[in-house]
């Protein structure tokens, strides 16, 4: 066992929380409100070139295991989960190219991304979540027909790529995203996201029902708990600040263990659900047994610790949690959405439930 | 390098031990509970078997005087699961150091190490370490621990009452907390080694318990009880004033890990028994389903969460790498992880889950204490916010 994070792993978070801490922070309230990633914040992003792993073979700067895609994932939302949802859209379908695509497919694709092109993953559903498993929508023949949600918009000119069931990944070449709509959401509003109509859309098979089909969506869905970890985080550490500084009773109220053991309480649990994704990442890119358990376990876990720090965070601010001059209302909303658009308590358990039914496995 | 995998030596260590708590710990577990005692024959048959380890991984001792990562921490954990799955009671009769190890191994000299451990390993027979801290009138407020260790020529002379000290009666080397200087506080605490026998010490009351019924859980009378000079654990170097409590926060930093993986292993034998359970049962009472799967979905992904904390405290520990946060974020959530587990089961198996037929209750009576041994649930909290906001009061 050795839980000592890489030099490499080590600098670039570093350099991402610098930038997280300087440029995405300022930037979160006016993203949130404009209801996109500024521009430049984008821009800005690609010029580091971390947010979309690429093989150097396809331009890139080298490609990123699951642990590193979780560390950089925790940074960026870090600074603001909404700007990390959008902006990691295109690392996403990178990744999941790279684990499952022909060298045909990647080779087509892949140079765009790594020069900074748009992308998205086209998941969650109403009924299924954003269960892998049990994905309603169909690929009958290269035809989509269904319905997907939270897909960041990857811009006209972007790579649209689906999933559905089997579970199968498509890659979408032909048809007009007429039915695309902008969601309205309580949260993760600086990303925008489409409620898209795939019906009559025109899809080229990435891959259907194999392992690496598999791998690539569970890696997929690290990201998610990732940027859970990254908001869960910066909840803890917001709301420890203000009890060391906020007086009552004549004393700081962390002083009180009706605070300091909720801010206790968030950061264990932060710590065992980063811990839980690490393993799972790390089980994932082993081919390990039992990492897909690993993986729902840990997004569940990823995301109830998100949920419970941000509405911790704003009880220890009290008043002054609930107005919008800090961040932690933002996070408490940013929180539910990621809850909910990944529904991973539902999916994870889901999961986890079918092998304790008689005939489930050992 | 992130990696989570534990080496050949430890995963052979973790098959040895679940083997032994299959065959040996588990079928003794109920028997054991309800007479609240086992037999000599067993302690000596569970010291000899566990003493075959020796040839998995090497014990304490062989750690001692390296620079190097040791790995008495994962060892602990590992095992300590395995152990307490099979049952947590019968483990606490298993002849060992028990507390005494981590509190020797941190804080001892290499002189101490050497001969203490020894009187354990190399004695004939089975037998015992115990560490003695808690007081009537004071757990988790060290500073208002009351034996006293006055110093007379190249003696110490130990006096006051230790309560609830596990394994206390029959332990061959104890390790007792007092105080060197009352109006210190936590400063003036320090360790002291009393061996089996030592006039002036006798045993009192033996506690009845709601759980660990067959674990030894002894009152400790010292009165006037006389000890080499050098049976202050860390030798002269413990004088220093600025030594004060932190031997035994030390120990305390070694040992958390290894009782939070123990607090899981009841968990995921509560967990396990009520997953087997469900898996015949279930058909036949189909209504429950949605509500039993969700609920063991949760207990799984509680004692995943809980194992990984307690294995990062370990690694820390045998990376030397400090540990305190880490060891008490590991120690707060097991045993609430794993409590949960036990309610779980019991509510889901219904009327069975709380007959004495199936074992699901035992587990529910044994979890408790580990909230609140060794530190309760709520002093690991006081340690956690300290790390985090500073000492604000």
């Amino acid at each position: 066992m050795d839980l000592r994070p890489t030099e490499e792993q080590q600098s670039l978070v570093e350099v991402l929380h610098d930038f997280a801490a300087s440029e995405v922070r300022r930037a979160a309230r006016a993203c949130e409100e404009a209801g996109e990633v500024a521009g430049a914040l984008r821009a800005a992003l690609v010029e580091i070139g971390v947010s979309t792993g690429v093989a150097e073979a396809f331009g890139g700067q080298g490609t990123f295991d699951a642990v590193t895609g979780l560390m950089i994932a925790e940074e960026l939302a870090w600074g603001d989960p909404g700007v990390a949802y959008s902006v990691l859209a295109p690392g996403v379908v990178a990744s999941v190219l790279q684990r499952a695509a022909t060298p045909e497919q990647q080779a087509d694709l892949l140079p765009g991304l790594a020069a900074g092109g748009r992308a998205a993953l086209a998941l969650t559903e109403r009924e299924a979540g954003a269960d892998i498993f049990r994905m309603d929508t169909t690929a009958d023949t290269g035809r989509l027909h269904g319905v997907k949600y939270a897909v960041p918009d990857p811009g006209p000119a972007g790579s649209l790529i689906v999933v559905a069931e089997g579970p199968s990944i498509w890659r979408v070449v032909t048809g007009a995203w007429a039915e695309a709509v902008a969601e309205d959401k309580l949260g993760l509003r600086s990303a925008r996201t489409l409620k898209l109509g795939l019906d009559g859309m025109g899809a080229e098979e990435i891959g259907t029902g194999t392992d690496d089909v598999v791998a690539a969506l569970l890696a997929a869905k690290l990201v998610t708990a990732g940027i859970a970890l990254g908001l869960a985080r910066a909840a803890v550490e917001y709301a420890a600040a203000y009890a060391s500084e906020r007086t009552a009773f004549g004393r700081p109220i962390g002083a009180f263990q009706g605070i300091s053991f909720m801010i206790a309480d968030r950061a264990t649990d932060l710590d065992a659900a980063r811990l839980l994704c690490w393993e799972a990442g790390w089980a994932l890119d082993a081919a390990r047994p039992g990492a897909d358990r690993l993986v729902m376990a840990a997004c569940g876990q990823a995301v109830a610790a998100a949920v419970a720090a941000s509405d911790d965070a704003v009880q220890v601010l009290g008043g002054h949690g609930y107005m919008r001059d800090h961040p932690v209302e933002l996070w408490y909303r940013d929180a539910m959405t990621l809850a909910t658009l990944d529904a991973p308590w539902l999916i994870g358990d889901l999961f986890l439930a079918g092998r304790y039914q008689a005939g489930g496995l050992p | 390098m992130i990696d989570f995998a534990l080496d050949d030596r430890m995963e052979a260590l973790r098959e040895f031990l679940h083997g032994f708590a299959v065959d040996e710990l588990r079928p003794r577990a109920r028997a054991a509970d309800v007479s609240g005692t086992v037999e000599p024959e067993v302690i000596a048959r569970l010291g000899e078997m566990a003493g075959d380890r020796a040839a998995i991984v090497p014990s304490l001792r062989s750690d001692e005087g390296h620079d190097g990562p040791r790995s008495d921490g994962m060892v602990a954990v590992v095992g300590g699961e395995e152990l307490a799955w099979g049952d947590a009671a019968m483990i606490l009769n298993i002849p060992g150091p028990g507390l005494v190890g981590p509190s020797i191994s941190s804080a001892g000299t290499p002189d101490q190490q050497r001969r203490f451990l020894a009187e354990i390993f190399d004695g004939a027979g089975p037998r015992f370490g115990a560490l003695a801290v808690t007081e009537a009138q004071a757990g988790s407020d060290v500073s208002n621990l009351r034996t006293t260790a006055v110093r007379d020529g190249d003696e110490w002379v130990l006096n006051g009452t230790k309560v609830f000290c596990t394994n206390g009666a029959r332990a061959d080397v104890l390790v007792v907390n007092a105080t060197i200087d009352p109006g210190a506080g936590r400063s003036g605490q320090r360790l002291f080694v009393v061996l089996k026998g030592t006039p002036g010490m006798a045993v009192g009351r033996i506690e009845r318990k709601l759980g660990l019924t067959a674990s030894e859980t002894a009152e400790l009378v010292f009165d006037g009880c006389r000890i080499p000079f050098d049976h202050i654990v860390g030798g002269e170097e413990a004088l220093r004033p600025a030594s004060g409590f932190k031997a035994t926060l030390r120990a305390f930093d070694a040992s958390r890990p290894g009782v939070a993986a123990m607090a899981i292993g009841i968990g995921r034998a509560a967990f396990d028994y009520v997953t087997e359970w469900s898996r015949t049962e279930i058909p036949r009472h189909a209504r429950r389903r949605p509500f039993v799967e969700a609920r063991l979905a949760a207990t799984e992904r509680d004692l995943a969460a809980a194992r990984g904390l307690a294995r990062r405290a370990a690694w820390m520990a045998d990376n030397r790498i400090p540990n305190s946060k880490e060891a008490s974020m590991a120690k707060a959530s097991g045993p609430r992880a794993a409590l949960r587990a036990c309610v779980s089961a019991i509510e889901i198996m219904g009327p069975e889950g709380y007959s004495r037929e199936h074992l699901v209750e035992k587990w529910f009576r044994d979890i408790k204490v580990y909230d609140i041994f060794e530190g309760t649930g709520q002093i690991q909290r006081v340690v956690i916010g300290r790390h985090i906001l500073g000492r604000l009061d």
